[in-house]
């Protein structure tokens, strides 16, 4: 009987021990639950029941060790034991896994504390506002830069926008730091909010600097290299007719040394008399010639000459524009042409040129009295050529036919810049 | 015999005078019509025959002596051409072959007089320098570059930056960028601007 006795004792203990158990884990998961955003009350009531099942079968257990009765738990104790048993161990299972499982759930689930501690860890400055610019959420970082701003935490949003708006969209914090402000729309569950990302953009605001800095002394450069280079010309000329004119310099010794000789040797040959005169003729004829670079000077005399060696009298009316080479240099470029049509097609005696340089423009107009056009010009080589020329510069080309052949140029005062 | 007719288009006096007295010196040429622009040099070739233009590659207003020698060329290709320069742009050589100019001389050229080049011209013979003159820019001689560092010292000297030079020769920047820096490392200026400056003074690049 005695081993009977201690089984059964045994068996009560292992019970007694699986609800305390019970016990345990339905306390543990019912505070689970309670703190659990998943605030259903059915997930509340299976720790509830197996606190109250357990708490009766302890109280029963206890009743049986101490051979009391009880009133109330008397139908336990009339229940087979071995059900008891079973029905404990599969609701220690049960309970368990609904912890495991409603533990799982709390620690995925997000909710508005675990956003804000999001937010704050960004390194980014975010503020969610409404239309008025009452914030909704703001996190640490755009209040530092508020209170930076404006001495205080952001409130009013829009009041906090006027502020980055007079700082040009960046603002640079007193330790440095640079941030750039966007704003854009949201449409959250059908709601709309505002969002202002303040993001930190010192390492390309530093770069950007750098290359402003070096952009500038490039654009410095490159303008210093473009003015020296509408002088370079004449330098290049000038150094050249310095050579010349130290050629002639060693000429005009020789010629001198020659003479000394002829002098000293008292010759009377009237051949190398005259061979001496001539030489120094020629060098004399080199004496007191400089070229102007960059003058207008001797343009026209040039054009009238060209014009003169086909047979044509060219009449100019108007002034050449003046400190424009380009202009001038275009001119002379279309006489080319409008004195190589008229005396190819037309058969011209004269050419007539008509200039208007105004400041911001200068017009020239070239006719003639040739033969007009029997159908409209086509414009092969050269005018094309022309053509090419004045739109370069950025200037219009116009070819009339009628009643007289016509070419029309308008150029602006300058050369138009590139992009 | 007949004398040979000759156009000298030459803007500065000085050398057009020397010219016009070595022409005046010879008995097979004679000096038809002397003018500063080469822009107006085909208007000459229009009535007058012209057997040989002797033709400055930078004259009067900036007019190129190669483009009105090509226009010549393609109206006129019986008309023999000489190009005439002082300035060591090693392109021009490149450029006058491919318009067909007849010659090429430099104004410094002392071992081949003016008249021998034109004779052997005339003779139908085409006769140009092996190379050009060798200009001492810093520390490098204009033979120390390639032919590519001195394309892109003739883009510097117009004042462009090295995204429009490499646009322009299409090639990388970072391509221009190492041309450029060798080309300071030869010459051992200290900027580009030094740089472009002397190339361009002494005609090595011409734009």
């Amino acid at each position: 009987m005695t081993g009977l006795c201690d089984l059964l004792f045994a068996y009560r203990f292992v019970l007694f021990m699986v609800n305390v158990i019970i016990l345990y884990v339905s306390v543990k998961s019912f505070a689970v639950t309670v703190n659990s955003p998943i605030r259903h009350k059915w997930v509340i009531v299976l720790p509830l029941l197996s606190f109250v099942y357990c708490g009766a079968m302890i109280e029963t257990l206890a009743d049986i060790e101490l051979k009391t009765d009880s009133v109330v738990f008397a139908f336990l104790m009339k229940a087979p034991a071995v059900i008891l048993g079973t029905f404990d161990f599969l609701l220690l299972f049960l309970l368990i896994g609904f912890y495991v499982v409603i533990n799982e759930v709390k620690t995925r689930y997000v909710g508005p504390l675990s956003v804000k501690d999001g937010i704050d860890q960004i390194g980014a400055g975010l503020c969610y506002f409404w239309d008025n610019g009452i914030v909704k959420l703001a996190n640490t970082r755009i209040n530092e830069i508020s209170r930076a701003m404006t001495g205080t935490d952001i409130y009013d949003a829009r009041e906090f926008m006027s502020k980055i708006n007079e700082h040009g969209s960046k603002y640079t914090m007193p330790d440095g730091k640079v941030y750039e402000f966007d704003t854009r729309r949201l449409i959250i569950d059908k709601v709309e909010i505002n969002e202002l990302v303040a993001t930190e953009v010192t390492e390309e605001e530093n770069l950007l600097k750098e290359l402003m800095n070096k952009e500038n002394e490039l654009t410095a450069f490159n303008e210093r290299l473009k003015s020296y280079g509408a002088s370079v010309d004449e330098i290049t000329v000038q150094r050249e007719i310095l050579n010349t004119k130290l050629k002639i310099h060693d000429d005009m010794g020789q010629t001198l040394l020659k003479t000394k000789h002829f002098i000293e040797s008292g010759s009377e040959d009237p051949e190398e008399k005259a061979e001496l005169i001539d030489t120094w003729k020629k060098a004399l004829s080199l004496k007191g010639e400089t070229s102007v670079p960059g003058s207008n000077e001797g343009v026209l005399d040039d054009m009238y000459e060209a014009a003169d060696a086909i047979g044509i009298k060219m009449h100019v009316e108007g002034e050449l524009p003046k400190n424009n080479r380009e202009q001038v240099r275009i001119l002379v470029q279309g006489i080319r042409e409008c004195l190589t049509n008229a005396y190819k097609y037309g058969e011209a005696k004269n050419i007539y040129i008509k200039i208007d340089a105004k400041v911001e423009y200068t017009y020239i107009e070239y006719t003639n009295d040739g033969t007009p056009p029997k159908e409209k010009i086509r414009e092969g080589g050269g005018l094309s050529g022309l053509r090419k020329v004045v739109e370069g510069y950025g200037g219009k080309m116009a070819v009339v036919s009628e009643p007289q052949f016509a070419v029309r140029l308008l150029l602006p005062e300058r050369r138009k810049r590139r992009g | 015999m007949d004398k040979k007719k000759v156009l000298i288009v030459e803007d500065q006096v000085l050398v057009r005078k020397f010219i016009e007295n070595a022409l005046a010196d010879s008995d097979r040429y004679e000096a038809s019509f002397s003018i500063k622009n080469a822009d107006l040099a085909d208007v000459y070739c229009q009535k007058n025959e012209i057997d040989l233009i002797l033709m400055d590659v930078y004259t009067d207003l900036g007019a190129s002596g190669l483009e009105a020698a090509a226009r010549i060329k393609k109206q006129y290709p019986e008309i023999k051409i000489i190009v005439i320069t002082s300035l060591p742009e090693f392109s021009f050589i490149k450029r006058a072959r491919e318009i067909g100019v007849e010659s090429f001389m430099y104004k410094e050229d002392e071992a081949n007089s003016l008249i021998s080049i034109m004779d052997r011209t005339m003779a139908g013979e085409s006769v140009y320098p092996d190379k050009t003159p060798e200009v001492k820019i810093g520390l490098a001689s204009s033979y120390d570059f390639s032919e590519r560092e001195l394309e892109v010292l003739r883009e510097l000297t117009s004042g462009n930056t090295n995204e429009e030079i490499a646009a322009k020769l299409c090639i990388s920047t970072a391509t221009v960028k190492t041309h450029i820096a060798n080309l300071m490392d030869k010459t051992g200026f200290k900027s580009r601007t030094e740089l472009a400056i002397k190339a361009r003074e002494l005609g090595l690049v011409i734009l």
